[in-house]
């Protein structure tokens, strides 16, 4: 029986990218029924919210989603249609693993790593006030409850993934309360799971450590904008965001998305690596359970790569299309 | 010109959805929790923790003193508000943000 999966083209470069992974899953053979939804730009453009309410019941009805990336319009009142996906999904773990590819050529060998950051609360609960005209004052709301469900997860795969340590990342020296409360539920979480080593580190250190001792570095969770900016960093050290992808989970749902913004100026040039999108999508796989085809996927690009064939953006001149064919013909080969 | 539009109430409760939507001047326009909007409706399906950003505003001219007004209403009926934030608009434009 097919899969059923929730399909978001997106905006700019969006569309040409989904593409491309489809061709991909269906010479892998995986039996997926694409349910195409609306988000983005266009539903803006007709007057709808820029991801409407029935996107948001099919997502939830069917339980996954993959979404090609999409543009938040600049403006005053416009929202991040992925910040809203993930608040009105709950979707609050987003997962960056960090690995070297071969091919592509970074300072930092021997990458590998898995950054869990929460998505739902701290300063992207954007609870913002001007209190007098020339002073401005954001909230950071850090909960127990949103601390301890992504440290949880952050465990829960070290110990099915066989991984050997978490560290949680902070600035609890600084921010005592509000830090403070996001260490301490990670430690307390941490003595349930004896058999994983626990650490942490204070985000400016850790940015360091990141670039110098990476390999000591298992899986790391972290509040919200310090995984916003620390999984960018990180997706720079495995050679940037064309090859990074993402997967946010919730207790009843799952949306996969490249962590690239939609390029609108590459859009119809057939340039832009679908590697970040095909390595979301290979997530989605394992979720569904379809190991086989990730493993196969993840394999047949990685020997295309190492060919040295490749997108723009790290080192090549090969075009999407070309690069989906041509893990496609490793597939059949 | 700063100009008082308004009042965040931050209320810590489990009985969200009895909170009062209309007291005095003020009619509550939106909750939220964490960030996320629960009222008015749809309202996403999350878990929640208890504590509830109330925004009240009112269709009529309002001070300080109406607002000291609705917190000592809501007081009195038994809630328990624990921060509060006066929103404005800067020359007509609201100055505060809106949930997801």
């Amino acid at each position: 029986m097919a899969h059923k999966v929730c399909l978001i083209r997106g905006d700019g470069t969006g569309p040409e990218l989904v593409a491309a992974v489809e061709k991909i899953i269906s010479t892998a053979q995986v039996d997926i029924e694409w349910i195409e939804v609306e988000a983005g730009l266009k539903c803006v453009e007709a007057g709808k919210p820029i991801v409407p309410e029935e996107t948001i019941a099919k997502i939830k009805e069917i339980g996954i989603g993959l979404k090609g990336p999409m543009t938040t319009p600049i403006g005053k009142g416009s929202v991040s249609p992925n910040v809203t996906l993930r608040k009105k999904l709950d979707l609050y773990a987003c997962v960056r693993p960090v690995r070297s590819l071969p091919g592509v050529e970074t300072p930092f060998k021997d990458l590998d790593m898995v950054l869990f950051r929460e998505n739902t609360e701290d300063l992207y609960a954007q609870i913002e006030y001007m209190v007098t005209p020339t002073v401005a004052q954001s909230i950071k709301l850090i909960s127990e409850f949103g601390t301890e469900r992504i440290a949880r997860a952050a465990f829960e795969y070290a110990r099915k993934h066989g991984r050997k340590k978490v560290t949680a990342v902070h600035k609890a020296n600084i921010m005592k309360i509000a830090d403070g409360l996001f260490l301490r539920t990670c430690q307390k979480v941490a003595q349930d799971y004896p058999d994983i080593e626990f650490g942490d580190n204070i985000v400016d250190n850790q940015c360091m450590q990141l670039v110098t001792r990476w390999k000591s570095y298992d899986v790391l969770v972290l509040p919200n904008l310090y995984g916003d900016i620390v999984s960018d960093l990180a997706a720079g050290m495995m050679g940037g965001l064309g090859v990074a992808p993402g997967a946010n989970y919730g207790a009843k749902c799952a949306v996969f998305e490249a962590v690239h913004g939609s390029a609108p100026k590459y859009a119809g040039l057939n340039k832009v690596n679908p590697v970040a999108l095909l390595f979301s999508a290979t997530l989605m796989l394992d979720h569904l359970g379809e190991n086989q085809a990730r493993k196969d996927i993840e394999g047949a690009t990685e020997a295309v790569m190492g060919r040295g064939i490749k997108t723009y953006d790290i080192g090549g001149s090969t075009s999407t299309t070309d690069f989906a064919d041509a893990v496609c013909a490793e597939l059949k080969g | 010109m700063m100009t008082l539009a308004g009042v965040d109430l931050y209320i810590w409760t489990k009985d969200y959805e009895n909170i009062p939507k209309k007291e005095g001047k003020f009619t509550m326009k939106l909750m939220s929790n964490r960030g996320t909007k629960l009222y008015p409706p749809p309202a996403p399906e999350m878990d929640m923790i208890d504590w509830f950003r109330c925004r009240y505003v009112s269709e009529e001219l309002i001070n300080d003193a109406d607002v000291d007004q609705l917190c000592q209403a809501l007081t009195s009926a038994g809630w328990v508000w624990n921060k509060a934030q006066k929103l404005y608009q800067i020359d007509g434009v609201n100055a505060f943000s809106e949930p997801y």
